[in-house]
Formats: structure tokens, C-alpha cells, sequence
């Protein structure tokens, strides 16, 4: 045992720079190769199982926004032990299986098709409790989107300056062009956006924070789900902070969420 | 599997554990002619040359003492480590909520704290003696502390914040000292007011500080946290706003300062940076 934590020791002295995997995985659902980038601790030991956190981008990015955003998350990957994974959700995906514009199907990808790559060929604790989704902004909407929906395989989910209600947001970033009008299908905007997607959840579900610039476009939408959260007594952290809808916001903000997901994994 | 991600925290905690140092130190007061006790926590790499780091001051509630941090959330000794800062937890006395008293002159602690504390700190020890590099912050009766001084000597502190804060004093019912600190007369009802912190962010308004509040939804302090994001808001101050699930506890303040100290750990390194 001494010896183990000697070696554990000089893992995690000589430990400075995670190491940055960019992979191509095949969606059977889309017919495609789709690009994912995991950053995992340096000198990994495929006998110590680890957590995973999800990182979805936002509308116009792709697997590279989170890298480029916030570079610093490649270090804490380190120092929290944990995966990341930054996966390729399309220009304007909105995480959607679309019976709009079948060649969508985001959803089924990264519940279905990226969960089970990245638990077959990482050293992954392949348990919901050790499984955070979050994201900015698109991906703030779709990371609590698919974890609402996917509780199996999420306990723990974030969403950074998140459409968290889309609704309002009807005629842009092509929403409509993956649910329809909201004039022609109004029901199927009622039944995806995540404010609403709240009803069928009860306190302890999730394990939940989500955050918005005070000069945010989302700004209302987000004050609008964590007074909807009170009212059902759902337990959540939420924090509004200086800012826009920029990478400086959800650059920073990422390194809260981390911490809040690290203190997660180290208390269960 | 569970097991071997929590073996390998413990071992990943221990391996760090706790290079930092805590002493008890004692602080001399001119003002009230008297020396009052301190914990300081210092990181490991302190002892290793002429390095010099930023200081968070750590403020207890009402009832408490110096000690009540580092006894109570033992794990400030690796987060002083991790961020490489030192942590002053100043005694604020059973019931000073950190005033000069204008009735009782035994009473001095925002001349304490707000002067002769950072003061001795930066004699004494390889401190960056520089608003910049200078937070205070604490729980309930520390959060208006926090609030309260740093808004009244901005000249020392660039940073500040306040968990489960008691941020509006006015309201504050007797048995918390208040009226034995600011006097329990109509003529004195003015300090009440002017010294709230909830008054002081609109009477000495900064933008200079960067300000972090949160409060647990179970807190029976909430409605004074909301009622101080609402007026930040209103005057154009820039803060951070966090609530979070938690009460007036020990269990929500271990919560919380997390969250604190890396925000000031991400507030010195983008303001030291600075020329």
C-alpha cells in the first residue's frame, strides 16, 4: 500500500498537462463521421476508473469552442481527475433527434452512439453518478435537455448563458428549421424546451447548476427556470454574474461548474 | 469502481495534505488598546523563498470566534494551498458585527479589521501589500462584514463577499447585539441605517470591487440577500449572485467557500497581471 501511494504521488507531482485526443466516431443514426475532442489527466492508468464531464457547444461552434474558449480546462481535467469530453453537436443541431430534418439526430448520438464509445475505449466509471452534461449557451439548452430525458445516464447537469427556454427565440439560429414553425407546430416547441421539460422532474432528480451573465440576452429565460425551480422546490445552485453572451463569460463560468462537479464525484 | 475513484481522491487529498501552516497569532490593537487573536494560514511554498502572495480575510458570525474557520471547515488549509494564498481569520468578538461602536469605545473593530489587521499582516509577513491582492469575506454577521468593510476602505480591499450574509442590520431583531453595538435610541437609529450594509453599497458606491454574495434557499436570511442582488442590480454594480440549496449552517458554508475562494484566486490573477 506504501508503494501505491508512492506511485500515486509521483502521478500527481510529475502530472502538469492532461493529454488532448481528437477522434473521429461513425453515427450509425446520421450516417456520418462526427469529430469529438477528450481531454484526459496525463498518465492514464486504465485500471483507475474515472468520471466523465460532457461539454456541449453553442450554436455556430463545434468541438473545438470549449479548447479554444477555455484552454484552462485542459489543466483541470488534470487536477480534478476527470474526462472530458467535447463532442461536435453541428452548427445549429440544438441536440435534436428532428422529425423536421431527419439527417438530425444529436440526440441519439450522444446518448446512444458517443455514451457507449467513450465507455468502451476510455478508462470511464461507467455509472450515472460519475456522468456531468453541461454547456454554453445551445448547449446550456441541451445539456439539461438531454440529461431531463437521459437521467440514466446523467445525475449531474449544467447549462452557461442556456436557451434554457426557446420559445421567445423562434425565428432564430434555425430552431424552426429543426422543430418546425412554432406557428405550424407549436407542440412540439412546448414539449423541447427545457422550461417546460421541468414539470416531469422531482427535487434530488439531478443534480443541477446553471448561471447567466447579468447583460444576457438569456438573462430573462434563465431567472424565468430558477423561479419555476423554487416554486417546485427542485434543488439547484444559480448565479448571475457581470457579463454578455461571450467567451469571456462562459470561459470563466466553466471553472465554477468543474468545481461543482468535481466536489460531486469527491463526495459520492 | 465507485471505491477506486474515492481511494484515489483520498490519496490525491492526502498526497497535498496540508503542507500549508496555521498559526495563532496575536494582533495588537491601538484602537482598543488591546491584542486580539488571529489564525493565519500560510501555503507550502511560502517558506521557499522571497515569493510574495494576496490574502483573503476570513470573517466569522455572530457568536463565534477566530477559530471557527479552520476548525469547522478544516479544508481551507488545501484551498490556501491550491490557490496559493494566505487566509487571516481575525477575531470579530461574540457580537462586534465588525462597527467602532459610537457608544462604547471598547468596540473598534472596523478600525481593527478595516486598518490595523491588513497592516500588521503586511509588516509581518511576505504579503503583496496591494488592494489588489487583498479580499475580505465571511458567513452571516461576516458577510455584512465583508460587505461593509470593503466598501468602506475600497482603498484596501479590491475584493469582497458574503456567505448567508445578515446584509441589512436595520432589520435585525434584538439579541444579535446590534443595539448594544450602535445604541438603542431614536437619535442613533441613524447608524442602523447608514451602516446596513444593504445602506452602505448606495452611500459609498464602488465599482472598483469585485463583489461575490450567495445565500442557501433554505436561509432565513435569504430575503436580505435578494433584497441586496436587487439593488447592486439597480445601481449598475457589478457582482457575482449565487443561490444555492443550503441553510444557515456549517454544511452550506463549506459549500460556499469553494466557490469564494476561487473566485478571488480567479480575481487576484487577472488584477496582479495587470502592470
Amino acid at each position: 500500500m506504501k508503494l501505491w501511494g508512492l506511485f500515486f504521488f509521483l502521478f500527481v507531482v510529475s502530472a502538469v498537462q492532461a493529454s488532448v485526443d481528437s477522434i473521429q466516431i461513425f453515427s450509425n443514426s446520421m450516417n456520418k463521421q462526427v469529430k469529438v475532442i477528450v481531454v484526459k489527466p496525463d498518465r492514464l492508468d486504465t485500471a483507475i476508473k474515472l468520471p466523465v464531464v460532457y461539454l456541449l457547444h453553442g450554436h455556430g461552434g463545434n468541438q473545438e469552442q470549449w479548447i479554444k474558449n477555455a484552454p484552462q480546462i485542459i489543466k483541470t481535467a488534470n487536477s480534478m481527475n476527470t474526462i472530458l469530453v467535447l463532442p461536435d453537436g453541428g452548427y445549429s443541431s440544438w441536440y435534436f433527434d428532428s422529425d423536421i430534418d431527419t439527417s438530425f439526430k444529436y440526440e441519439t448520438f450522444i446518448t446512444k452512439e458517443l455514451l457507449p464509445y467513450i465507455d468502451a475505449n476510455y478508462p470511464t466509471l461507467n455509472n450515472r453518478i460519475f456522468r456531468a452534461i453541461t454547456g454554453l449557451s445551445m448547449g446550456g439548452h441541451g445539456a439539461l435537455y438531454l440529461a431531463i430525458k437521459h437521467q440514466d445516464l446523467f445525475a449531474s447537469a449544467g447549462s452557461i448563458c442556456g436557451g434554457v427556454d426557446i420559445r421567445p427565440f423562434s425565428k432564430s439560429w434555425d430552431i424552426f428549421k429543426k422543430l418546425g414553425t412554432i406557428e405550424s407546430n407549436p407542440s412540439n416547441w412546448e414539449k423541447n424546451t427545457v422550461i417546460n421539460l421541468v414539470d416531469s422532474l422531482k427535487n434530488d432528480d439531478l443534480n443541477i447548476i446553471f448561471d447567466c451573465g447579468a447583460d444576457d440576452f438569456f438573462l430573462a429565460v434563465n431567472r424565468a427556470l430558477h423561479k419555476k425551480l423554487l416554486t417546485k422546490k427542485i434543488a439547484h445552485t444559480y448565479t448571475e454574474r457581470p457579463g454578455k453572451h461571450n467567451a469571456d463569460y462562459w470561459g470563466s463560468s466553466i471553472d465554477y461548474q468543474l468545481l461543482f462537479f468535481k466536489n460531486w464525484f469527491v463526495d459520492n | 469502481m465507485k471505491k477506486i475513484f474515492l481511494g484515489l481522491s483520498l490519496l490525491l487529498i492526502s498526497c497535498s495534505v496540508s503542507a500549508s501552516t496555521i498559526d495563532t497569532i496575536a494582533i495588537p490593537s491601538a484602537a482598543m488598546h488591546k491584542s486580539i487573536k488571529a489564525v493565519i494560514i500560510i501555503p507550502d511554498s511560502y517558506k521557499d523563498g522571497s515569493k510574495r502572495f494576496p490574502v483573503v480575510y476570513l470573517l466569522h458570525g455572530f457568536g463565534g470566534a477566530f477559530r471557527n474557520w479552520v476548525t469547522k471547515a478544516p479544508h481551507i488549509k488545501q484551498l490556501a494551498d491550491e490557490y496559493q494564498m494566505i487566509i487571516v481569520c481575525p477575531d470579530g468578538a461574540i457580537g462586534s458585527w465588525y462597527f467602532d461602536s459610537p457608544i462604547d469605545s471598547s468596540y473598534k473593530y472596523e478600525t481593527f479589521i478595516g486598518t490595523e489587521v491588513p497592516q500588521y499582516i503586511d509588516a509581518n509577513f511576505k504579503t503583496i501589500a496591494n488592494r489588489r491582492a487583498r479580499a475580505i469575506t465571511g458567513f452571516s454577521m461576516g458577510g455584512h462584514g465583508g460587505i461593509f468593510l470593503a466598501f468602506r476602505h475600497s482603498e484596501l480591499f479590491s475584493a469582497c463577499g458574503s456567505m448567508s450574509g445578515a446584509l441589512h442590520v436595520t432589520v435585525i431583531n434584538k439579541g444579535y447585539q446590534v443595539e448594544q453595538r450602535l445604541g438603542d435610541t431614536a437619535i442613533n437609529r441613524k447608524y442602523w441605517n447608514d451602516w446596513s450594509a444593504l445602506n452602505v453599497v448606495e452611500n459609498n458606491p464602488k465599482d472598483s470591487l469585485g463583489i461575490i454574495i450567495d445565500c442557501g434557499t433554505e436561509d432565513r436570511v435569504m430575503p436580505m440577500n435578494r433584497a441586496m442582488h436587487d439593488k447592486l442590480l439597480k445601481l449598475k454594480i457589478p457582482h457575482e449572485y449565487t443561490e444555492r440549496p443550503g441553510n444557515h449552517d456549517w454544511r452550506y458554508w463549506n459549500i460556499a467557500i469553494d466557490y469564494q475562494l476561487l473566485y478571488f484566486s480567479k480575481h487576484f490573477k487577472s488584477l496582479i497581471s495587470q502592470p
